[in-house]
Parts: structure tokens; sequence; C-alpha cells
């Protein structure tokens, strides 16, 4: 009975056929055993069959309408019309999102937000975040038609200018002419004096093969860009600079690039940096924009950092957020910029009380270490002198992990520790292991190294050759921090769980795998409760009362595929979908009778969820959304 | 836009492919709108059959329709021409029909379209839900009764047939998840369906 129920609420999906292979198998097992589900299932296909209907012609004057419209050149644009301009400032109602003419705005009395009268009066007050004025006020002049610019090479520019986000509230409560917006405007009797910016490059949003192409076009000579980096997005930027070269050289910096200058008889170009392997780059057209927001315990989400190519790092405890744009490190300490450090980052990896953070950053004489203390008085760094890390091509990204005493580092084929007091420890031969190697800290002096297909038990306060474990290929782990440390680590084909303690064990199976594997496993930090991805979905386990609980997401009626999970201090669990992430208490669940509540996102976005993690100040959310690009670039000498 | 745009389509045009034609729109003169009445006269049905379906009133798809077509005309310069441009006209309709429903909060005044319309009885909406058995009227009002941007995922997958690698396409995520959307919203309606017509057959 209840199988029949289960398969009768997926029968549309079935007859669309968005089941996942596990899912669509069992339905069609239970179909072929089941006669009463397969007449349920021809109901069901009756009612799809009932939606179906030949492709309607539209009536004529469809077409007359659209005619009259284009004709009327391209297309009503009320604002365009009203204020008889070339270049008009486009509102957007803060509250529906929806188009505003000037005649019927409404602006917030305390951040000039535009909204609808109709949205405010629905609302309330203010509908910005954070806003919650309840006053209005309305423009008191008519805005009157510009006469066109006559400055060269203008003709594009204002309307490019005024698209940039968060002018058009200010900008359409000012009444300044929309052409005449903007920092750049100079008398025209103005001559830059020594020392001034003659160049200004603003940028919207841009590709950096284009934003490039702009400035050789302006300066003397071509700049080569790396391929790959050609589609690298730049949002929201602008310089004054003396030079197209002091543009570059920043610009660079930017994507994780240098800058070379042009030489003798070689031209100007950027050249790739350690840091610009980070992420892929957006395809041509389609660009995939990442925001990392951090969510704090009262819901509201922070946009943090916007843009593809940085590393994030957030202290699991304390109150510090590390940052990486590929060719600077910035530093926060309870959201305030404390610190920042020149060049591409390598490796992060906080203290375990979160007070101290180890960076590995790129130098051109070799990668250094650099140690902060943002949460000191004056925000103390220190580098590690004497250091000597050697830099192979083609070597698997570094790591660190912090023990008692110092920092492990693991860099091509050095495996070295680095005591706060600045000795340097070699662990003599190179790690064992070959490929991709990841560090992690247990308490006390010891640490495992990560391979590809086993871990190895380090203890730095011994000589001794470390313990090898073997592990499935391709495997994911979790570890578990305390004096019972334990390994979960899930392969193609099973979770099973090593208890670090006692390694010659071996490894423990506690669930089994579907044929999709697992994307994601994770262990509470006392080891206490573990989690992992099965396919699309997600399940808890009780590692001292040896039960498991299925992980719930979305509605009643419809369960979302979910993606990842991780866990944060006092045994709680975090797991996302593609779209909603969800937060639950592993100490509240009741895993004996299995009645829980479903849980509420914390957080929904309608772009891609793609990375959750734990920091202090709350869940530090990455999402992604791809969209259609417009290049919006300008260029202007100031003269 | 010349009175040329309003004559029947010539014969060349007729087997030019989709990409000619929107790089014929692209060219400014008289070919420009020609080329546009016949990528107008190739979509408009099955992209006015989906607006039809996704706003269940006649009056609603035709505003669509036209700002679909008004957006795609200003827009063309920026299409892909590795898309599909089915899937591109339909992702632009989906947008409009939901910032319609979401943006200026049609749903109220659709609802009293439809009544209105459903009084009229010389409207082919009307007409045609005199002729509907009970079933499809009670299938088509679960289907209006779910979120637009569920009921908009169904009508992508179902109605127009696109595969889940367009649907992405057209709602801005990978196959994978629109897969996903479209299996939970699948699920949604077969709730509400259940509530309808509750299952004859015996579990």
């Amino acid at each position: 009975m209840k199988v029949c129920q289960a398969v009768d609420a997926l029968l549309s999906a079935h007859l669309l056929g968005a089941l996942a292979g596990s899912e669509a198998a069992l339905v069609e097992e239970h179909l072929a055993g089941c006669p009463g589900c397969r007449a349920a299932q021809s109901e069901t296909a009756e009612c799809w069959e009932a939606l179906d209907a030949p492709p309607c012609a539209p009536p004529p004057e469809a077409w007359q309408a659209i005619q009259a419209r284009i004709g009327r050149g391209g297309g009503d644009d009320p604002v365009r019309e009203e204020a008889g301009l070339e270049a008009v400032i486009h509102l957007a109602c803060s509250f529906c999102r929806g188009g505003l003419t000037r005649a019927e705005t409404l602006y917030c009395a305390s951040c000039l937000a535009p909204h609808h009268g109709e949205c405010f009066a629905e609302y309330g007050r203010c509908s910005v975040m954070g806003c919650g004025e309840q006053r209005v006020v309305r423009p008191s002049r008519a805005l009157a038609p510009t006469p066109a610019s006559d400055s060269p090479g203008r003709g594009p520019w204002p309307l490019i200018l005024l698209a940039l986000g968060g002018l058009s509230a200010a900008a359409a409560f000012s009444f300044s002419p929309p052409a005449r917006l903007g920092s750049l405007e100079r008398p025209p009797h103005h001559r830059s004096e020594p020392g001034e910016p003659i160049f200004q490059l603003d940028v919207h949003e841009a590709t950096l093969g284009e934003v490039v192409a702009s400035l050789a076009r302006e300066g003397q000579g071509s700049v080569e860009v790396p391929p790959q980096s050609e589609h690298c997005l730049i949002r929201s930027a602008s310089w004054r600079a003396q030079s197209r070269d002091e543009i570059l050289r920043d610009l660079a910096e930017r994507v994780g690039l240098r800058f070379e200058p042009a030489g003798a008889g070689v031209p100007a170009r950027l050249v790739p940096t350690p840091a610009s392997a980070l992420g892929p780059l957006a395809p041509e057209e389609r660009v995939v924009v990442d925001r990392t927001l951090l969510l704090g315990e009262g819901g509201q989400p922070e946009l943090l950092w916007e843009g593809r190519g940085q590393r994030v790092a957030a202290a699991p405890s304390g109150l510090g957020l590390a940052l990486s744009t590929g060719a600077r490190l910035y530093l926060y300490y309870g959201l305030r910029q404390v610190g920042s450090a020149e060049g591409a980052t390598l490796a992060l990896a906080w203290s375990e009380q979160g007070r101290v953070l180890a960076a590995l950053l790129d130098a051109p004489q070799g990668p250094r270490l650099v140690l902060f203390w943002p949460g000191s008085e004056e925000a103390l760094q220190r580098e590690v002198t004497g250091l000597e890390l050697s830099r192979e091509p083609g070597a698997s990204a570094p790591s660190l992990a912090w023990v008692e005493d110092g920092i492990v580092v693991a860099q091509g084929g050095d495996l070295l520790k680095v005591s706060l007091g600045g000795q340097v420890h070699s662990f003599g031969a190179p790690p064992s292991a070959p490929g991709q190697r990841r560090l992690w800290g247990l308490s006390g002096q010891r640490f495992v190294l990560q391979s590809e297909r086993a871990l190895e038990l380090w203890d730095a306060a011994t000589s001794r050759r470390p313990i090898r474990c073997p592990a499935p290929a391709g495997f994911r782990l979790s570890l578990s921090r305390g004096a019972h440390p334990r390994a979960l680590v899930a392969g193609q084909d099973e979770v099973s769980l090593l208890d670090l303690n006692a390694p010659e064990a071996g490894w423990s199976p506690i669930a089994i795998l579907g044929p999709g594997g697992s994307r994601s496993v994770g262990i509470s930090r006392s080891g206490a409760f573990a989690a992992w991805i099965d396919g699309c979905e997600g399940y808890v386990r009780d590692l001292t009362g040896g039960r498991s609980l299925r992980l719930s997401g979305g509605s009643a009626a419809a369960e979302e595929g979910l993606e990842g999970v991780c866990w944060g201090a006092d045994e709680r669990l975090v797991y996302w979908s593609s779209s909603a992430v969800y937060r639950i208490d592993a100490t509240e669940l009741h895993f004996e009778t299995g009645l829980n509540r479903r849980p509420w996102p914390v957080f929904v976005d309608p772009g891609r969820v793609r990375r959750v993690e734990w920091s202090s100040g709350g869940l530090l959310i990455t999402t992604e959304r791809a969209r259609e690009r417009r290049a919006r670039i300008r260029l202007a000498r100031i003269d | 836009m010349t009175r040329s745009a309003k004559r029947a389509p010539s014969a060349e045009g007729r087997v030019l492919g989709d990409r000619a034609l929107v790089e014929r729109c692209l060219k400014a003169g008289q070919d420009k709108d020609q080329a546009f009445a016949l990528l107008y006269e190739r979509h408009a049905p099955r992209v006015f059959g989906f607006l039809l379906k996704l706003t269940q009133s006649r009056g609603a798809a035709e505003d669509a329709l036209q700002e679909t077509f008004l957006r795609v005309y200003r827009s063309l310069d920026r299409f892909d021409s590795q898309r599909d441009l089915a899937t591109w006209l339909l992702q632009i309709a989906r947008y409009v029909a939901i910032d319609a429903f979401r943006i200026e909060r049609k749903v109220k005044r659709l609802e009293e379209r439809r009544a209105g319309e459903a009084q009229e009885s010389g409207s082919p909406s009307a007409a045609a839900a005199a002729e509907s058995s009970e079933r499809t009227r009670l299938v088509q009002a679960t289907l209006g009764a779910l979120h637009p941007e569920d009921r908009s995922l169904l009508l992508l997958r179902h109605y127009q047939g696109l595969s889940f690698r367009q649907i992405g396409e057209a709602v801005d995520c990978s196959a994978r998840t629109a897969q996903n959307r479209v299996g939970a919203a699948a699920r949604r309606f077969q709730a509400a369906l259940r509530a309808r017509f509750p299952r004859r057959s015996p579990q």
C-alpha cells in the first residue's frame, strides 16, 4: 500500500522522464507487478493527454500590433518617449522589479530606492533590505530634454554609464540630465596637470579580452592575453591612471595574471600565474558569476564577493575570513577588512581556534608562508623566513594543515613542518603517495596526508614512518577531531569508517551506495554522526546508535535532489540541493522513530548552490548564476 | 517596418534556416523586415500555444506574444547562433509570461479575464471549453493552480517536448537541475491532480 502511494506520487514525473535512473527503475519494476498502479498510470497519462493541443495560430492582429510597435522605433519605451532622450535611466521598482516610468515613481525618503506607489503601499515600507523607511519622496522638477553631447566618441557611452548598478536611484533623484552623469566630466578648458590621471576606464561588464582590446586600441601596440583567460569576466570596475600600462598592471592583478610591458621587439602581454588556473572561465556569451554570501543566524544573507576566480576560507571558529582574488589576499575580521597581502594564494588554513591564518602565497622567487593574526590589535602578520619551497611545474596544488605547535606544508615533493617559532623540519623523503595531496590536521602533533588512493597518518613529534591506509579510488574524505578521531570515506560503492587511533582495524562499512556513488560526505566534529549524499539523496547516521535517516529537501509533495553535506560546531548539519540550503541539529533527530520535522530551507537561491561551509559568522554560501552577457566598457582620455 | 513585411513570405524565405533568417534580420533594409516576418510566421504558433497554456488566457497570451517578439526584435544581435532559436524564443516567452505574473501581479486580473472570456459565448476559449470534457477542464485547472514557474517547466517538457538540456538553457540551469526541477514540478502536479481526481484503481 505504502509503495503504491509512493509510486503514485511519481507517476507524472515518470511520464515526463524526469526521474533519476534508480527511481525510474524502481517505478518500472513496481508497475510491472502491480495492476492497480498500471491503471493509475494510464489515468495519469490520459490527464496529460488532455493538455495536448496542436500549435495555435495567433490572431492576425497580434502581428499587426508588433509591426506597429516596431515601426515606432524598436518598441515602446515610455521612459525614452517621456524624456525625449537618446540615453535614459531605466528605473526598476525595488519591490516588484517591474519597470517604472518617471511620473509614477516614488522614492524611499531614506535610501532613494524607487518604488511603484502601489508596491510601497503594499509592502508598507521601503522594501530594500535593512532600510524599512516608511516615508517617500517624489521628484519636484520636470526632466528637461538634453541636447546631444558633441564630445567626440561619447555616442553610446552615456547609456553604458547609466547602466552602472546603483546609480539609477540616486541619478534619478538628482534630476541631472543622464548624459552628464558620471565622474569623468571636466570643463572643456581643463587640461591635465603632471601627475593627474589622464585615462579613465569604466567597465560595467566585459571579458578580459574585450577590455584589453579597447586599451590596445588606445595605446601603442597590441597586448597579448592568454587564451584561457580571455573570457574571464570583469565587472563593475573603474580605473583612473596616467598610462595604459598602469591600468593593465592592475587589471592583470585582479584576474590572477601578471603584466609584462612591451620590450625590445616583444609586445606587452599578460602572463599566467599559478592563481590563473582558479575556476573555470566563462564561455563566450554566457557567463557564470559566483556570489559568496554569509548567511548569519538571523537568516539575512550578506554579499561578500561577486565574481569568479576567488578563494574563500572562513575560520571554523573565531571571526576571521580570508578572501583571495587571485593576485591579492584580503583578510577580514568580523567583516572588517584588517589586512591584505600581495601574491596569488596557493593554500590557506585557519588554526583550530580560528585565531591565526596560515597562507601560502606565490612570489616570483617561490612560494612564501605568511601568518596572520587578524584579531590582534594591529592585525599582526609575519612571514616565515628561511622556508625554501620548490615550485615544480605541473605539481599538484599545495596544502597546509595546523598541528599543535605549527603548520605542516605539502608543496610539490616537499613535506615540511614549520613551528610558530620559525623552525623548519623536513620529513625527509618526499611523500610516497603520488598525485593530488591534501593535508588534514588532527589533535596534538598528528596529521593526515590524503592522496588519491590512501591516507597516511603522520606524527610530527616522531620520525616514525607514517601508517598507510589504502582507500578506494577517487574517495571523498571527512575527518572528526578530538581525542578519538575518525575518518569517514565514501568511495564508489560504500561509505566506510576508520578509527584513526586504531587504523590497523581497517575500514568498517556503514552504508552501501547506489550506482552514482557519493558526491559529498561529512562527519561531525565529535565523530558521533556521519552524513553523505548517495546519488541525489542524503543520509545521516548516528554512529553510536547505528541507525540512519534519509534527509529531506523541498516540500512534502516534492523532494529535491541533494548535492552536499557539511557539519558545523555543536553537531549541526547543513545540507543543500541545487537551489536551497537546509540546517538541522543532529542531536534533535529522532533516529529510532524516524519521525522528524521536515526542515525549512534557511536559504533559497534561484541560481545554483555550489558550496556551503560553516564559519563563525554563519554559513558561507557560494552560488552560481549563468546568464547572457553584454559588454559594457568605457575608455576615455581626460584632457 | 515597411509594408512588404505584411506580404506572404517568399519561396526563398521558406527554405531559409533559422540562423540565415536571423542573419538577414540583422542586416539593414527591406530584407530585415521580411526576414523578421518569416521568423514570426514560423515560430509564432508554437510560442503562442505555449503562452496560451501558460497564461490560460487568450488576451494575456496575445499581450505576451507581442512583448516576446518585440524583445526578440530588439535582442536579435545578441542571439547566440549556436543555440536553438526555438528554445531561445520559448525562454524569452517564459520570462515575459512569468514577469507578467510576478511583476505586474496580473494573477487577479487574469482570473477576472478568464472568467469574462468564459462568459463570452463567441470567444474561442469558451467554445473550446464547451467542447472539452470535464477531465480536460479539471486538468487545466490543476495546471493553472500551479505556480507559474512549475507550470512553465511542465509545459516546456510535455507540450513543447524539449530535452532537459534545452529546458536548462531556457531556465538558466544545468540539464540535471532542469530534470530535478521538472521532476519536482511533476510531483506537485501529481499531488494536485490526485486531490481533484482520486485514484480509481485500488492501492
